[in-house]
């Protein structure tokens, strides 16, 4: 339950924070912001461990943001927060990576055409841009999700307690062995069948609706 | 009314302008010349998708100039449609209108009404025909109530009976709800049935500018007369 969670949490602050990034990351050209690109995807590319341990650095007990979190009351790992802290790190390049290139798919035009017809920016994204990138946003956000129940490295580092499911698994495994483990490891499957059964029956429903970004009346050459 | 003075953009190696133009309330400004005269670019930065380098753009007096997309009040057809692929027809139509408008239900009905296009309105928008969208496009763009409408070429991809048809509604419409008017188009034909006024754009610049009648009688130079003996022809 700790899990399930934690991971909806984690996943709702990728979305709050990490769709407005995605968004900046699709439609601006500066290098700065392609940089950014690059950074976002980090966690990807560094072992869940080390990870763990870079964020100790940051927010651990001993640093300047772990103690000022424990003089304000709260801890930043072994809590519920720490678990949180490691699965956004971890899973929002999920997240905004694959957001971005939605976004990037849906012609700016249609924000244009949203704009003029009265809607402020915001609106447009929202009702506008997300709406056309669904696909690839449905896909990071259930891959994000699942992704977080199961996070193990980086929260094994930041926050072993309070457990979540994956490493209660690890904890079982060492007492018990495979037989122990095998419910826990059908919990996660379930969950993990039914992120992807999500994302599929999104998919399936855009697909029906024929929804594609290029209208027929695109196949005509702009002229001018 | 809408005024131009002295508007220009360089966009790489291509110079649009500096121009200026003047189109009074239901009258309706016909900007014609070949594909990449600049057509698109002026409609681009009168909406404010574009900003001018140079140049001022008053609608009813009102510098648009810096004035975000949102707030400029005005209707942009463009040459694709943009219609909406997530929303149905009439969920396209209301996109513009503010649910605070108590006439928001009365104004629709009238605009469904007024183009004839009661029997699409639950309909997705990849199923409609050419002209059909267009229509849909129009009445999102005039339930906005815009200052100013902005057409890009919208008859691209409709057959020509229709496209007749729909010049004459447009021209009706426009003059009906008293909106100054700026259509581009590459067809002289076009240009011509629908035109009160004819500006000719050719590599960015302005080769001819006035009323219908006086490009039509008086051509200044020789792009105009070549536009207007391919009149019979296109």
């Amino acid at each position: 339950m700790l899990s399930l969670e934690t991971a909806t949490a984690s996943t709702a602050i990728c979305i709050v924070f990490g769709l407005p990034l995605a968004y900046l990351i699709a439609r601006s050209n500066s290098k700065a912001v392609q940089l950014l690109r690059v950074a976002t995807a980090i966690p990807l590319a560094i072992p869940p461990l080390i990870s763990g341990a870079l964020l100790l650095n940051i927010y651990g007990e001993d640093s300047t943001l772990g103690m000022l979190a424990q003089h304000a009351g709260f801890r930043l790992t072994q809590s519920t927060i720490g678990i949180m802290l490691a699965q956004v790190y971890v899973i929002s390049p999920f997240v905004v990576l694959t957001a971005s290139a939605g976004i990037e798919k849906v012609d700016i035009n249609y924000e244009y055409a949203s704009r003029i017809l009265g809607r402020g920016p915001a609106m447009t994204f929202l009702t506008v841009t997300i709406p056309l990138a669904a696909t690839e946003i449905v896909a990071g956000i259930s891959l994000a999700w699942i992704r977080a129940i199961g996070e193990f490295g980086a929260n094994v580092m930041v926050a072993y307690n309070p457990k979540t499911i994956s490493i209660q698994l690890w904890e079982y495994n060492a007492l018990g062995g495979l037989k122990l483990v095998m419910p826990g490891v059908l919990i996660v499957l379930v969950f993990s069948f039914a992120s992807l059964a999500f994302w599929f029956w999104v998919m399936n429903l855009r697909g029906r609706r024929k929804t594609s970004l290029i209208s027929p009346v695109e196949q005509y050459h702009d002229h001018d | 009314m809408i005024t131009i003075e002295e508007l220009s953009k360089r966009l790489g190696n291509f110079q649009l302008g500096p121009l200026s133009l003047e189109v009074n309330d239901a009258q309706i400004l016909v900007v014609l010349g070949r594909n990449g005269s600049g057509k698109t670019t002026l409609l681009n930065l009168i909406a404010g998708i574009l900003q001018t380098d140079q140049g001022k753009i008053f609608l009813d007096k009102i510098l648009l100039n810096g004035m975000p997309l949102e707030k400029r009040k005005i209707g942009y057809v463009f040459q694709r449609l943009y219609l909406f692929p997530h929303l149905d027809v009439f969920s396209n139509i209301k996109f513009g209108l503010s649910r605070k408008d108590s006439k928001f239900i009365i104004k629709t009905k009238e605009m469904i009404s007024m183009l004839g296009i009661e029997s699409l309105l639950t309909r997705n928008i990849q199923t409609l025909s050419g002209g059909e969208r267009q229509k849909v496009a129009l009445a999102r763009t005039l339930l906005t109530e815009p200052r100013l409408l902005l057409m890009d070429e919208p008859f691209t991809s409709v057959d020509v009976p229709i496209k007749l048809a729909l010049i004459q509604e447009i021209k009706a419409t426009v003059h009906r709800l008293k909106i100054p008017t700026i259509y581009v188009t590459h067809y002289a034909n076009e240009a011509f049935n629908m035109a009160d006024k004819i500006m000719i754009l050719h590599n960015g610049s302005v080769v001819e500018n006035g009323t219908r009648d006086e490009i039509m009688l008086e051509p200044k130079v020789q792009f105009t007369k070549t536009l207007i003996q391919s009149l019979s022809s296109d």
